[in-house]
């Protein structure tokens, strides 16, 4: 649900994006099995900004991969908008970012924003889109449409990468890391881009982090788990108002809210 | 917005301005004149050699010799090279295809792949030499032989590498073709048959003087005309200086066969050159 002035409001009610209930995934290794996820349950409305923080290795992104239904569940269940994440998937309902861009470096920006539209049925299947151009523009590229992804800088294919989980008009976006590969100013850049992105498109974003600061910066709420077995320590709910600039960081209450989050992650 | 349009039209405009494009030229050709001066040395030394110690002709001539024999004998070169660039071009065309189209069938068949592709291995293993006379003693003296070998030569290769650039598609693509829910062929027009071409054309690149070799190789088994068929003539009636002339306009021919698959690629992927700074 959107409010006036563009702002998302957080506690909207009604069917949720994403549901995990009594998730487990375990590997089997060479060392044994691999206790990756266990006994997850989570919810997330729609319109939130939810972020997955923990140290390497608890899970974050096997969580994420199983929403993208690029992973299976060992046991319990997950839906995106209701279903099964495969029937999502062919719907569009979500778009990925990986850490890496994973631009095709044969296409140009514009082109590969055009990717999703050219495959799996895509007009049969989603109705609405959005025009690849206006993406780039909303994601800062305007003019650089020609351009191939080696004549990109890493911030700038992060971009083209977040244009085109965006051209399908999904009502979700995961995204694992998007910025862990970028020096801390141009984290800082995106982070506020990607916030005006939310607000303006209303999406729900799911967002994978080890940065504190990132994850406190940008969610409505904040998952943090731990590892061995990846679980979900707590969930914060996080008391600042949107929209936020990068000042913000700078405030006390910002500071509380990190110094918390830390906490929680000291103690296993 | 971080990124302003100025700043983005410097960016694209950059590479295109005449006067970078000549800096760039310049620079490329550098090291072409620097091969062709030492060429002529090379050709000049052993001229001086041969002169300076009166080495008979027979046993190795000298480069005007050879420049001699290249005018005066250009009809019977020409008459015997065509038959020889017929058998590379379309003993290229076949192996190669033959390749791709066993490259494709072997990654989306792993079974295929399993029994076929150790046999290949092996096959790869056996001497050209000592396939020739096999396949000339199968085919005949006609063209099917030349062909065939020159086929066979360009073969392995191209599916060595064909499979390894089919296989080599970066996994966070397939991922991304996944979550897309990419069909198959999709997945393979959009991503693998294209993120194989580098390694298709660094194939292609061996083919090209290898072909030429297998078609000169099965001409010297059994054949009444082509440039293995001047080798051997000119060989045994010491007319070393056609012999010569003879390996000069093969590899002529090899480097023009090589030179166009280096257009092709380079018209085809683009992608991977890199910009150069001006
Ligand atoms: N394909 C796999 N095979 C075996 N083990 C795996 C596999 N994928 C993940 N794991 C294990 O599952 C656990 C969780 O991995 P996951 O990648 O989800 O962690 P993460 O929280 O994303 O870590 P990071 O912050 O380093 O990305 C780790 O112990 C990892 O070794
Ligand atoms: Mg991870």
């Amino acid at each position: 649900m959107v409010l006036p002035g563009g702002l998302v409001d957080n506690k909207s009610t009604g069917q949720a994006a994403v549901e995990v209930e009594g998730l487990s995934v375990r590997f089997a290794t060479e060392g044994g099995t691999v206790n990756a996820l266990q006994q997850v349950s989570l919810k997330v409305a729609k319109g939130d900004f939810v972020s997955l923080l923990g140290p390497s290795g608890c899970g974050k992104s096997t969580l994420l991969r199983v929403v993208a239904d690029l992973l299976q569940p060992s046991e319990g269940q997950v839906k995106v908008l209701g279903d099964l994440p495969a029937v999502a998937r062919v719907r569009r309902e979500f778009g990925f970012v990986f850490q890496e861009a994973s631009l095709l470096p044969w296409r140009s920006a514009l082109e590969n924003v055009r990717l999703p539209m050219e495959v799996g049925k895509f007009s049969k299947h989603r109705a609405t889109s959005r025009k690849p151009e206006e993406l780039l523009e909303l994601v800062g590229l305007s003019g650089f449409e020609k351009a191939y992804p080696r004549q990109l800088s890493g911030g700038m294919r992060q971009r083209v990468a977040i244009a085109r989980a965006l051209v399908a008009n999904p009502t979700v976006l995961l995204m694992d890391e998007p910025f862990g590969a970028l020096d801390e100013i141009q984290r800082d850049r995106l982070n506020v881009e990607l916030l005006k992105i939310w607000q303006k498109t209303g999406i729900t974003i799911l967002f994978v982090t080890h940065s504190i600061a990132e994850a406190a910066f940008l969610s409505s709420r904040v998952v943090v788990m731990s590892p061995r077995p990846g679980r979900i320590k707590e969930v914060i709910d996080v008391p600042l108002p949107y929209p936020r600039n990068l000042e913000l960081k700078d405030e006390p209450r910002f500071g509380q809210l990190t110094g918390r989050l830390r906490q929680l992650l000291a103690h296993e | 917005m971080p990124v302003k349009s100025s700043e983005s039209e410097d960016v694209l405009t950059q590479n295109v301005s005449p006067g970078n494009v000549r800096l760039k030229r310049k620079n490329r050709a550098r090291p072409a004149i620097v091969a062709i001066l030492g060429a002529i040395g090379v050709l000049a030394v052993w001229q001086a050699i041969i002169v300076g110690l009166k080495v008979p002709e027979y046993l190795v001539p000298a480069p005007t010799a050879v420049w001699g024999s290249l005018t005066t004998d250009f009809a019977l070169l020409m008459q015997n090279a065509w038959p020889t660039l017929v058998e590379s071009v379309v003993g290229f065309l076949l192996g190669n295809g033959i390749a791709v189209g066993l490259a494709i069938i072997f990654v989306h068949n792993k079974t295929l792949e399993q029994i076929f592709y150790p046999m290949a291995v092996v096959v790869r293993t056996i001497p050209i030499v000592a396939i020739a006379p096999i396949l000339v003693l199968l085919l005949g003296s006609g063209l099917a032989p030349k062909v065939a070998i020159a086929a066979l030569i360009s073969f392995f290769p191209t599916l060595v590498n064909m499979v390894r650039g089919l296989e080599s598609v970066d996994k966070q693509a397939l991922e991304l073709m996944h979550v897309l829910s990419a069909s198959k062929t999709e997945v393979f027009f959009k991503l693998r048959l294209i993120s194989s071409l580098p390694y298709l054309f660094a194939a292609l690149k061996i083919s090209t003087g290898a072909c030429v070799v297998g078609a000169i190789v099965a001409e010297w088994i059994g054949s009444d005309s082509g440039l293995g068929v001047l080798v051997v003539n000119a060989t045994y009636q010491f007319r070393t200086p056609l012999l010569y002339a003879t390996m000069v306009v093969a590899s002529v021919m090899a480097l023009v066969f090589f030179a166009l698959i280096v257009l092709l690629e380079r018209l085809i992927v683009r992608w991977e050159t890199e910009s150069e700074t001006v």
